[in-house]
């Protein structure tokens, strides 16, 4: 076992609208405040909360869930376990060391991401670091890059319009919106990111196997497969990131052959396992 | 004799001194009643360049959040922030151009942190400078009806005395 | 005496740790009794030894001689976290459990809930130690604070360096010896004492188990 330092720069290939909220009438990306030699500028960056979700836990579950064949058997609280974590929901709580043991062997992946059963918390070992954007604001973080945009370079807006259903002639507009009724054209707008904006991010696999490693870059591959989707926006073709692993003391393909591998020699024990939390 | 109170120890920036961390911060020239006036000042001014084509009644609410929607796009650069405000405003170039108001805050010659200090002021106390720049501006709109009325009043007047000579 | 200096990468949420609680939970993973320190179970009678010394204050013993954190902080600021239940997966359920689910309250409750954070690029303890079995242990503390499997209170580096002084419990100042760390309350204080408040809590590790809770005063 040893600790997995694992660094990535993503490379946004639509815009991203990771968002912190709207002002006025627009919607607004996620910012944070980063000290510069000019005064606290306000730069955007991605959640670690969200990469976490995105880019791990659901696209190694959802890969989970299919090779057990779990898929339309699941229970409200076993897809809130895979899927989200879980709740904590009894007063009563307990440590149920062989179950964390259990847990620990039979999902690997679960043993990073960690989980609440109704009665017990099993505590994660993986930390998701947030996506920081490179820019010239952060040169902190980058030392070797001679010239960097600054962050304004890297934001634009968009604009979308949700038609006027009258004018599709579907439906009955006088029952719907009277024959003088307003326009039910909607228009919204926010800020994005820019295709081309890269961000450097990481995840630090503490104390890990090189199975729970291979779970990590399995579920890696899986989100990028699926288009490697981070924010909102995504049905409209937003959040489009490229990751690209930078180097490490690891064998990728050999890593997730091996949990691969694993996890599907562990099928049967592991939804045993699953059943067993909730009977 | 005249005495002054004893200086009070802070003890949170006695610890920063001590663990080194205490910096000279880089702050505004302008001091604090300056900021809030030229606050009020820009924000009264916009009445004047608000666009033709937004509804007149939903003036203040319009100008509110283009106050904030500035903000969200630039807290460092007051060109940008003037521009965000005035562009949500529907400000016509001409009219922007030409307003003096506008041209005395866009002109003046403020530090990075004066501008910063100033857009970080409308951003937290948008309501306050609301209410402040209304009423001047309802004072600047009587002060100009007042001084029409006057030149109406004189230019009638002016009408009914005969020219010298003839009286 | 000791300066230890933590270097963050990221924004830090919650509060920094103490640096002699830190290293005891290092230690206590080490020996293999951190699983034992539970709330609802009385300590262990033995304190789990650090490279930090310990004196006693009042009818305190073992207090290490470590000051509170001290954050050099430029920017405060709230973000967001958030959890839906994520109702496309639908398909994903048995047919019986394709229930109408309440998401405004109860278990799947959907939740955005606010995080203070703030830009600390560094944070000083003032101690008593011994340099390289601090660094030792410090090695695999990756990240402070709140949230920080989310990436909040990541540290890039730690740094020990030897000073001169005494600063971990109180520094010298013309208005009185300024409160570092949190003390018991009584009536070994130094009179004068700057820069404190009284509180009911606790001064020694682990500070979140009951039986630590006394009257202290803690820095402010």
């Amino acid at each position: 076992m040893k600790t997995y330092r694992i660094e990535c720069v993503s490379t946004a290939e639509s815009p991203i609208t990771h968002m912190s909220g709207t002002a006025g009438n627009e919607a607004i990306v996620a910012r944070e405040p980063v000290q510069t030699p000019r005064g606290v500028a306000w730069v955007p960056f991605l959640s670690g909360n969200a990469l976490r979700h995105r880019a791990v836990r659901e696209p190694g579950v959802l890969w989970l869930i299919e090779q057990y064949g779990l898929r339309g058997k699941l229970s409200l609280a076993q897809l809130n376990f895979l899927l989200h974590g879980g709740n904590l929901t009894e007063s009563t709580a307990h440590e149920n060391t062989r179950r964390i043991a259990e847990m620990h062997r039979l999902w690997p992946l679960l043993r990073l991401c960690g989980g609440t059963l109704p009665n017990q918390i099993l505590a994660g070992s993986l930390d998701v670091w947030r996506g920081i954007l490179v820019c010239e604001e952060n040169r902190q973080h980058f030392p070797g890059c001679d010239s960097l945009l600054p962050a304004a370079e890297w934001l634009s807006g968009y604009q979308y319009t949700r038609g006027d259903g009258r004018k599709l002639g579907i439906a009955e507009t006088s029952k719907v919106f009277g024959d003088d009724g307003p326009s039910n054209l909607m228009i919204f707008s926010g800020q994005s990111v820019i295709r081309g904006a890269r961000f450097y991010h990481g995840f630090l696999a503490k104390h890990a196997t090189e199975i729970e490693l291979g779970a990590l870059l399995w579920s890696l591959q899986l989100w990028q497969h699926a288009g490697g989707t981070i924010g909102g926006q995504a049905a409209r073709g937003h959040g489009r990131l490229r990751c690209e692993l930078l180097a490490g003391d690891w064998d990728q393909a050999a890593c997730v052959e091996a949990y691969r591998d694993y996890a599907l020699a562990q099928r049967d024990e592991a939804v045993a396992w699953l059943r067993d939390c909730w009977k | 004799m005249s005495t002054r109170p004893l200086p009070e120890l802070d003890a949170e920036a006695f610890r920063r001194r001590l663990a080194g961390f205490d910096k000279p911060t880089d702050a505004p020239s302008l001091p604090p009643e300056e900021i809030r006036q030229q606050a009020i000042r820009f924000v009264a001014a916009l009445p004047l360049v608000f666009g033709d084509t937004l509804d007149r009644t939903t003036l203040w609410d319009r100008i509110a959040s283009a106050l904030e929607t500035a903000y969200a796009k630039s807290v460092t650069d007051r060109d940008l922030f003037i521009t965000a405000v005035l562009e949500h405003i529907k400000a016509e170039p001409t009219k922007a151009v030409n307003c003096e108001p506008l041209q005395g805050i866009m002109l003046a010659e403020w530090t990075q942190a004066d501008s910063e200090a100033w857009m970080r002021y409308l951003a937290t106390h948008r309501l306050a400078v609301l209410v402040h720049a209304k009423s001047a501006w309802e004072g600047a709109k009587t002060e100009r009806k007042t001084r029409r009325k006057a030149r109406e009043s004189q230019q009638t007047i002016a009408s009914f005395v005969p020219p010298e000579g003839d009286q | 005496m000791l300066v230890v200096t933590a270097y963050l990468a990221s924004p830090l949420a919650g509060d920094a740790p103490y640096l002699d609680a830190l290293l005891e939970f290092e230690m206590a993973q080490r020996l293999g009794v951190a699983s034992r320190l539970r709330r609802d179970r009385p300590l262990p009678t033995e304190s789990i030894h650090i490279p930090i010394l310990r004196r006693a204050m009042g009818s305190v013993r073992h207090i290490p001689c470590c000051s509170a954190p001290i954050c050099e902080q430029r920017s405060e600021w709230r973000e967001n976290f958030a959890k839906r239940l994520g109702v496309e997966h639908a398909g994903l359920l048995s047919d019986k459990q394709r229930l109408v689910v309440a998401t405004g309250n109860a278990t799947y409750k959907s939740y955005r809930l606010p995080l203070v954070v703030r830009d600390v690029p560094r944070i000083r303890w003032f101690c008593e130690g011994h340099r390289r079995p601090v660094l030792q242990l410090l090695r695999s503390v990756h990240s402070i604070g709140h949230k920080r499997s989310q990436g909040y209170g990541r540290v890039a580096r730690w740094e020990a360096e030897m000073a001169d002084g005494d600063y971990w419990w109180f520094a010298p100042s013309e208005a009185g010896p300024v409160l570092m760390r949190a003390l018991p309350w009584c009536d070994n204080l130094p009179s004068r004492l700057q820069g404190y408040r009284r509180s009911f809590g606790a001064c020694i590790a682990p500070m979140w188990h009951p039986e630590r809770y006394m009257e202290i005063v803690v820095p402010c």
